[in-house]
């Protein structure tokens, strides 16, 4: 499988998304599926695990920016964990590194809270 | 020295208009034999002989009509000066499991060619340590098969040469079986052909240095290397004979290209095929990728169409590109449209950082396309190999396929009948520049020709000649006759039982045995022999002619094997003599004989008798079963054959001037 997605509850009000692999236009839509799922359950304070991803795409970017969108409208918030270098070109080429909040790893993107 | 298949010229090569003239007597003379026997002497009592033995004597009709094209309009080729310069040449030597000691003889005298730029390679196909020891000895290059070849299928002798194709690099390829000495002047007598930039091949005879007093297994073949493939030359169909040839690489690379580029074509057209109906889009946005999907495919049925249509891969496999990118661009433009949307509602609730972005994003939208697109296989739904297949041009992918059995010699009718329909010319050259071996038992010489059998035969079924692309109407007809002769099989074993029914059991395919029969008859016998006398004039090809009748039963098991589709080993033709009673080979034609004799003896009881009153026709089907026999005879005496006690075949001494190596 070229992409996985792993949820967990770390508190009662935060949720962690870890996503594995190819993070592109085949996998984005499981991405937004599962936002759209869990912003409904009113699970709005998102960490997303992106140390494992080593592709993001266009599509990739837009499932992330309509997650944080849907997240944001709700009153809640998205936050990227452990984004690796290749991964952040594409955030910074795109000038989408000031629109996300990019800590170093999940438990500094849960501290920050 | 230079040493003619013939010697000197023969009546057919002086004098070819005694050739035509009688060759034009026999044919209008048998169309009118025919045309009797067709109309006046079918017996409809028996008509399942009748009409048996009407078909067989047409069949042998159309052969004089063969022949006499094949031997119409011999080439005349003036011998090219010795070749000079350093133009490189590479000697292959070919062997599977032949002896060491065999294999020294060859590469020995390899060393001695007279050519400066000479490169020698054995290529040995068993792989041996002795083979490599021996190359080693020599200074010889040594080819064995690479790794690529495993759970590939083999190929034999053409996947071996193919196989050193790839490693070497010499402008022209001698190629030699393990067993053909080569003279010294080989390379400087053949290689002036080659000015012509239009000749592919030049080969010269087989000649052996080991026939067996009297040549009871017909190994001699100086009608075939002399004025057959002088006339096959003379409409530019002279074949190649697997060895004893020089072959510009140039020629063999294209074939060998053009046989790619085909299944390149075929692999194209079923990746495309395959993608078409795999195709789907992720659902992001389904009403706009939906138009874009429906484009590609519609793109991708005007590829397929090109594609059978002949066009340029290279071009068509762009073109799938170019809409693979597209593909891409309008997922892609897709996804920073909504991005854009996105961040404008982030913007909304005041993120500034949101504002910047999409201003950002909604200027530079075609570079961060072309930057951020997905690739073509997750853009597609389907795999990225698939994709890759028909990416043909993608300039850091390998070429994914290099399927080796396509660059090749498949075998050796098949080459050159291909090279000619690509428009290149070969070359007979007469004069004898190797010496080999000729099986020394019946079994093997047998299954060598069963084996030729065999091969001539695949193509017939494989690529008709009659109707290949490329090859000019005579030459479609003289590769046609190769395989056609094959069926003479059937032809000969009509009329072998034909003599044995009459006089056992009165079935007469002839209305009639009369005089009237025998006064047209004869003259047909009479021409046809001339014939053969005249083209055959000074050279021993008795032996042969009456080989392909008594070899009746290997050529009806050829061509039932090849029809029946039945896998066919290539069996190496054994170079050493295998001792043994053969026989058990021959129970066919010993069958024949006993029974021809038995009913003669019975065809001259019952007219003693008076049991059939027919006295022609007694006595002729006796003489017919007579004239059968003698060919049989000879084939059941090869069966038996012992050389005599001290009998040493030795190459000619001038190939070893320091001595034969040991």
């Amino acid at each position: 499988m070229d992409f996985e997605m792993y949820e967990s509850q770390l508190t009662e009000k935060v949720t962690l998304l870890i996503l594995v692999g190819r993070f592109s236009a085949a996998s984005a839509p499981q991405v937004r599926e599962k936002i759209k799922q869990l912003t409904d359950d009113n699970h709005i304070e998102i960490i997303l695990d992106m140390s494992a991803v080593n592709f993001l795409d266009s599509s990739g970017l837009a499932a992330l920016v309509s997650a944080l969108k849907c997240t944001r409208k709700r009153g809640g918030w998205l936050r990227l964990a452990g984004v690796t270098d290749a991964v952040m070109n594409v955030f910074k080429q795109n000038q989408l590194d000031r629109v996300f909040t990019i800590h170093s790893n999940v438990e500094a993107a849960l501290r920050a809270s | 020295m230079t040493e003619t298949s013939s010697s000197g010229q023969n009546l057919y090569q002086k004098y070819l208009w005694g050739f035509r003239i009688l060759a034009v007597l026999t044919i209008l003379w048998g169309a009118y034999y025919l045309f009797w026997r067709y109309t006046n002497s079918l017996n409809f009592d028996y008509l399942w002989l009748a009409l048996l033995l009407i078909l067989a004597e047409t069949y042998s009709y159309a052969d004089i009509l063969l022949f006499t094209l094949m031997m119409w309009s011999p080439a005349r080729r003036q011998a090219p000066p010795p070749a000079q310069g350093d133009t490189s040449v590479d000697v292959y030597i070919a062997t599977y499991n032949e002896p060491v000691e065999l294999l020294r003889l060859t590469a020995d005298a390899a060393t001695r060619i007279d050519w400066k730029n000479k490169h020698i390679y054995i290529l040995d196909d068993g792989g041996r340590a002795e083979m490599k020891a021996l190359a080693d000895e020599l200074g010889c290059g040594y080819i064995t098969r690479s790794e690529d070849w495993s759970g590939k299928p083999r190929h034999a002798k053409a996947g071996n040469i193919n196989n050193a194709m790839q490693q070497t690099f010499g402008e022209f390829v001698l190629i030699l079986d393990s067993d053909q000495i080569p003279a010294p002047d080989i390379i400087k007598n053949t290689l002036g052909y080659f000015e012509d930039p239009k000749v592919a091949f030049v080969q010269t005879p087989q000649h052996y240095y080991n026939l067996p007093p009297g040549d009871p297994f017909a190994s001699d073949a100086p009608l075939f290397y002399g004025p057959i493939l002088q006339g096959k030359d003379g409409w530019n169909a002279a074949t190649f004979c697997g060895s004893n040839a020089i072959i510009r690489r140039e020629a063999l690379m294209q074939l060998g290209l053009s046989g790619f580029v085909k299944e390149v074509e075929e692999q194209m057209l079923q990746s495309m095929s395959r993608l078409h109906n795999e195709l789907h889009f992720g659902d992001a946005n389904p009403v706009l990728e939906e138009a874009a999907l429906a484009r590609f495919k519609a793109q991708l049925r005007e590829a397929r169409k090109s594609l059978r249509k002949g066009e340029s891969i290279v071009i068509i496999s762009e073109a799938v590109r170019k809409s693979v990118q597209e593909v891409r661009e309008t997922v892609a433009e897709d996804d920073f449209e909504m991005i854009a949307a996105d961040l404008a509602e982030l913007a909304a609730m005041g993120d500034s950082a949101a504002e910047d972005a999409r201003r950002f994003i909604v200027n530079r939208k075609p570079d961060l396309v072309s930057q951020a697109a997905p690739h073509a296989g997750d853009a597609l739904g389907v795999s990225k190999a698939m994709v890759k297949s028909i990416e043909l041009t993608c300039p850091d992918e390998a070429i994914p396929v290099l399927p080796l059995s396509t660059i090749s010699i498949t075998e050796d009718t098949a080459t050159a009948m291909r090279l000619h329909a690509m428009g290149w010319t070969s070359v007979f050259h007469g004069e004898i520049l190797a010496y080999g071996l000729a099986p020394e038992d019946l079994g093997t010489a047998l299954s060598q020709r069963l084996r030729w059998a065999q091969g001539t035969l695949q193509i017939l079924v494989r690529e008709n000649p009659l109707f290949y692309k490329g090859l000019t109407l005579p030459q479609r007809f003289l590769y046609f006759n190769m395989a056609y002769s094959y069926f003479s099989g059937f032809v000969s074993l009509v009329f072998l039982l034909v003599p044995i029914l009459y006089l056992f059991f009165g079935f007469s395919a002839i209305s009639s045995w009369t005089v009237e029969f025998i006064a047209r008859l004869l003259p047909l016998l009479v021409l046809n022999n001339f014939l053969h006398i005249y083209v055959t004039h000074g050279l021993n090809v008795r032996r042969s002619e009456e080989y392909s009748l008594a070899l009746f039963p290997l050529w009806i098991q050829a061509v039932l094997s090849v029809f029946s589709g039945m896998q066919l080993k290539f069996a190496v033709t054994a170079k050493e003599r295998q001792s043994g009673n053969h026989l058990k080979l021959v129970w066919a034609q010993i069958t024949v004989v006993v029974l021809t004799i038995a009913a003669s003896i019975y065809g001259f009881i019952s007219l003693w008798q008076g049991w059939n009153p027919n006295v022609y026709g007694v006595l002729i089907n006796i003489f017919w079963g007579a004239y059968n026999i003698l060919p049989l005879s000879r084939i059941i005496l090869a069966a038996v054959y012992v050389p005599p006690a001290n009998w040493q075949p030795r190459p000619p001494d001038f190939l070893f001037p320091n001595g034969r190596p040991s």
